[in-house]
């Protein structure tokens, strides 16, 4: 199985050097949707502030770039 | 030089919160065990197990666990040298949760039946382990404590500052340098996080020189900010006097 790295651009930048095993591209993708939601809450949470351009890059392995999943891509703020 | 008895350590955890006289002692080394290695992620316990033996840890790290109907694991507790790992199972009938090796497991096996005759003829020891569950269960209430209302800073931060201290208690370290025998997917199904948050909690950890770590040991740079930082009081450990407050 492939072995994904999501690394985080928030307030720091946090490199995962760990990974985690996906089945596909699609099913990491998916979950570092969940968990860019998961952040962007904890944000409120924690500072009372969502900044939309951070984000959470998907990597297989070291080199290959399968995406980037922005905050305000995937929180809906509605007013 | 006689070599120490394979259930020594077993030995030192029971007898480390209640005396036992050479009489039982003797009783605890004659009892029939079975010893086995299992590789990490190997399987100890199943839940629906019929229960029908208990399990010494001698080496290496377990966990105990609870699978969701959707498939979500949330680990309940993290086990280690000397802990008499399914006595949760002594005296029920199946098993109600999954115990598998974190890392390579030394392990031994003690028919139920034994444990429960000994009990039976040893009062001492029937209220030895009988110490050891009710230990068990403060640090279960500790782990819903932290699962369920603290931070996720504070719920990392306190579990490196109990396996610290469960660690010195078992005689596997003296600090400050210490085993950590999980993934951060682990440590996210042990603190109801999921791996990324755990990953960006361990680097606030890190930059606030609390401590370092590489993937299998932790080293505690500052234990009173590491204590503070995981809203972590000792006293639900109920460890032995001379290590509630040691010297990291």
């Amino acid at each position: 199985m492939p072995r994904y790295y999501m690394h985080i651009y928030n307030d720091v930048d946090t490199t995962d050097e760990e990974g985690a095993d996906f089945a596909d591209d699609q099913c990491a993708l998916d979950r570092a949707v969940a968990e860019a939601r998961g952040l962007a809450a904890e944000s409120v949470r924690h500072h009372g502030h969502l900044i939309l351009s951070h984000r959470i890059d998907v990597m297989e392995g070291s080199d290959r770039m399968i995406g980037s999943v922005y905050f305000r891509d995937v929180v809906e703020i509605i007013d | 030089m006689t070599a120490p008895h394979t259930l020594s350590p077993l030995f030192r955890r029971l007898t480390s919160r209640t005396p036992l006289s050479p009489g039982d002692r003797a009783a605890l080394a004659d009892l029939p065990f079975r010893t086995t290695s299992i590789d990490p992620g190997g399987y100890i316990v199943r839940e629906g197990d019929k229960a029908n033996r208990c399990c010494v840890l001698l080496s290496g790290f377990v966990y105990r666990h609870k699978i969701t109907g959707d498939g979500d694991r949330q680990i309940l507790s993290i086990h280690l040298r000397g802990d008499a790992v399914d006595l949760q199972n002594g005296l029920l009938d199946h098993a109600d949760h999954n115990v598998q090796a974190l890392t390579r497991a030394n392990v031994a096996f003690v028919a139920r039946k034994a444990i429960v005759d000994l009990c039976a003829d040893r009062p001492r020891i029937a209220h030895a382990l009988w110490v050891d569950t009710l230990v068990d269960a403060a640090i279960f209430r500790e782990w819903i404590v932290n699962v369920g209302r603290r931070n996720a800073r504070q719920r990392i931060a306190h579990l490196f500052c109990e396996m610290a201290l469960r660690q010195e208690a078992a005689g596997l370290c003296t600090g400050p340098h210490y085993v950590w025998p999980m993934t951060q997917v682990q440590v996210g199904d042990a603190t109801g996080l999921t791996a990324v948050h755990v990953n960006r909690t361990l680097r606030d950890l890190k930059a606030e020189k609390l401590i370092t770590m590489t993937s299998t040991d932790v080293r505690i740079e500052n234990w009173a900010g590491l204590q503070e930082a995981g809203d972590f009081n000792p006293g639900y450990l109920h460890l032995p006097p001379g290590f509630a407050d040691p010297e990291l």
